[in-house]
């Protein structure tokens, strides 16, 4: 229903949800310095997605809004998840490509730069038995 | 509608019909800004994917902590802003009045921690293009917080920069809109002009400003905290 002057929701929401904003930053900057190995990036994009999820649902009052409005919301996340899934089904599998054109380049997923982004990818998917970088197997 | 007594436009059945168009339309306004940040975001994403090494010894160089405190002077701001908009619904003008005006020395205090990290990096020559100090990234006993594996390209370091500052720049820049258009509603919240039967500008700017931070608490992890 739309919104009307009559129905006014608590305020109290809006504390919680700021209490909660406030120990995810500090979670998230308290995770950065952490060891967690390759997970920091994920960890620190889902604690952004929560954080952006609270700020829409409440702050926006996206719990409140109209089928329409979602319709927008939804809209913008799906356009935003072709261009990024879109862009990185193509350099992420770039690489893929060349090893299969040239089997024979053992170390194809090794090199520091120059491999493009799937060279990352691949690193993070089954990271190289001896290190990060790759190079320094002994 | 400036001119008029009520705040309904003609072309309106209702006050309720007007507030749910313009929220839509702003909602819609909102999408077109998430595929604007969303293209500096892919482009980012794919460059770090390619230069992780680089775009992380360059991050290193930003400070953290006053990121984080920028972070929470945004979210400080947000509750302000819901605090504003609650105010205007239950009809406390004194409240509206004094919320939106804490909004906006809190945005404005986030755009002045802002200048002092940019002073701090130009200091550092860390501005792309201009002065950008090649050498300093291989130094013995340098800036670098552990050893590499391999030495840092400077270009990488600098495209990161590229990013950095032409990411929280234009984010800067949403603030700077932001706030000359809170000042517009406080001067009208003076006047009277906003209650609790509308209310409806103060919605769709609080709309505004909380997307604007949701922006930063992307930005913020994604510049300032890469480790790996």
């Amino acid at each position: 229903m739309a919104v009307s002057s009559r129905h006014v929701p608590s305020p109290l929401p809006y504390f919680l949800v700021f209490m909660g904003l406030l120990v995810l930053t500090g979670t998230t900057v308290w995770v950065a310095s952490a060891d967690l190995g390759r997970w920091h990036t994920t960890i620190a994009l889902t604690i952004a997605v929560c954080k952006g999820a609270l700020i829409v649902l409440f702050f926006m009052h996206g719990l409140e809004s109209s089928k329409l409005t979602w319709l927008v919301i939804m809209g913008s996340i799906l356009w935003l998840a072709i261009m990024l899934g879109g862009t990185f089904s193509d350099y992420l599998t770039r690489r893929q490509d060349e090893q299969i054109r040239n089997p024979t380049a053992a170390n194809w997923g090794t090199r520091k730069t120059g491999g493009g982004a799937s060279v990352r990818l691949l690193n993070t998917l089954s990271p190289p038995r001896c290190g990060r970088g790759g190079s320094a197997c002994g | 509608m400036a001119t008029s007594h009520t705040p309904l436009a003609h072309h309106f059945e209702n006050l309720e019909q007007q507030h749910e168009a313009n929220t839509l339309g702003m909602w819609v306004f909102l999408a077109t800004e998430v595929m604007f940040f969303g293209g500096l975001f892919t482009g980012y994403a794919i460059y770090r994917s390619q230069y992780a090494d680089d775009f992380q010894a360059a991050s290193e160089r930003l400070i953290v902590w006053l990121g984080a405190v920028n972070t929470a002077v945004l979210i400080c701001s947000s509750l302000t802003m819901a605090l504003a908009l609650y105010s205007a619904r239950i009809g406390s003008r004194k409240g509206l009045i004094g919320f939106l005006a804490a909004t906006m020395l809190l945005g404005a205090t986030f755009l002045g921690i802002k200048a002092v990290e940019y002073y701090i990096d130009f200091e550092e020559r860390l501005i792309p293009g201009y002065q950008f100090d090649m050498e300093q990234w291989n130094k013995p006993g340098g800036h670098a917080e552990h050893a590499r594996d391999h030495p840092v390209e400077p270009q990488h370091a600098e495209l990161f920069f590229v990013f950095y500052f032409i990411m929280t720049l234009i984010h800067a820049l949403h603030m700077i809109v932001g706030l000359s258009v809170l000042l517009v509603l406080l001067v009208r919240s003076i006047h009277g002009r906003y209650g609790a039967k509308y209310f409806t500008p103060i919605e769709l700017v609080g709309l505004y400003w909380h997307f604007v931070d949701i922006i930063w608490v992307f930005l913020f992890p994604l510049l300032y905290l890469i480790r790996h």
